[in-house]
């Protein structure tokens, strides 16, 4: 099987078993979704990009006590998020408004389309409460169930479903007449 | 049940769960609904692949460079220990070869004159094991032979 259509946990596998480079797989696949957890903690690019590299030194180092048994996006995540709050205690960041820069995307229009919902989504999530917002990266990015969050949070799985509900009603009430919906009719 | 609570109960959702029943049902009949989910559901599984900011570059590169200098090693490695018992276990059957039915029965149908190459044939294999297991221990054996006079001393 080609090695980017294998699993997390078969490439941490892999990994553990001498295959180090293919631990570049799992960099490719969660840099950008751990940078973005680092820019809700510091809301600063630089200190965001210290923080993904750390994530995964960490991640590596700390490898052998993957069980397997929850999905190896939450035992990261869980590390991101720890390592997040150890970080931000140690060092409290000045504000700085992210700038937006195109990714790399297949198509403009596709390009265009997952910028505009980017956007619409980083207003819901302003609306909510400051220290709620990881709750819904986490939800809408890394993929991550209601309970999952709150095991890795600690905040009650009812305020994090009630939060993500916000998030939803906000994004689908954008949504109605925006780019999305007329490129969805095309 | 109208929209809203249909509505309402996909907006509930949790990820990696499976869309309620009732809201397939509800579905099928309504084509607004139908429209305003299948929407709603395509832009979240775009969001499923990204981050809420861009990253200007790729850090794969440097992360990769410190995992090679981390101290942390992951080579796949049998402990000299399990080499031992495995070898042992070897040692032990081929001692009791001779005593066992088929090797009787081989000896009377080839005579005596087989047992030395049978022995041959074994001691290249237990060799050959042997070697492969000094050789993926020779740091431990370095370090057993290094202390081993401050041991006895």
């Amino acid at each position: 099987m080609d090695n980017e259509h294998k699993t997390d946990e078969q490439i941490v596998k892999q990994v553990l078993f001498g295959g180090i480079e293919s631990f570049r797989i799992i960099v490719e696949r969660y840099q950008k979704r751990i940078f973005g957890i680092g820019m809700r903690f510091f809301n600063n690019r630089d200190d965001s990009y210290d923080f993904t590299q750390e994530v995964f030194i960490r991640a590596f180092e700390s490898l052998k006590s993957y069980a397997g048994r929850a999905p190896f996006r939450f035992w990261l995540t869980k590390i991101a998020y720890n390592h997040g709050i150890n970080r931000l205690s140690a060092k409290r960041t000045e504000s700085d408004v992210p700038e937006e820069i195109p990714s790399g995307e297949s198509t403009p229009e596709a390009r265009h389309l997952r910028g505009e919902i980017r956007k619409i989504l980083l207003n819901a999530v302003n609306e909510l409460p400051e220290r709620y917002r990881i709750c819904v990266d986490l939800y809408f990015f890394m993929e991550l169930t209601h309970g999952e969050i709150s095991e890795i949070t600690g905040y009650p799985v009812n305020t994090i479903k009630s939060n993500v509900l916000r998030a939803k009603i906000i994004l689908r009430n954008e949504l109605k007449g925006t780019i999305a919906e007329e490129y969805d009719e095309l | 049940m109208n929209c809203n609570t249909i509505h309402k109960r996909f907006l509930e959702m949790d990820n990696r769960s499976r869309i309620p029943l009732s809201v397939r049902i509800h579905m099928l009949f309504c084509s607004r609904c139908r429209h305003d989910i299948a929407l709603l559901n395509s832009m979240l599984e775009t969001l499923k692949y990204d981050s809420p900011f861009v990253m200007d570059r790729d850090m794969s590169e440097k992360i990769m460079i410190e995992v090679f200098q981390s101290p942390v090693n992951y080579e796949h490695h049998i402990s000299g220990l399990k080499w031992s018992v495995v070898g042992l276990i070897i040692v032990v059957s081929m001692f009791l070869i001779p005593f066992s039915n088929t090797f009787g029965w081989l000896r009377q149908y080839f005579g005596r004159g087989l047992e030395l190459p049978v022995s041959i044939v074994l001691g290249l294999l237990l060799s050959i094991y042997s070697l492969a297991g000094i050789f993926s221990n020779l740091e431990e054996l370095k370090k057993f032979f290094v202390n081993l006079p401050k041991k006895i001393h």
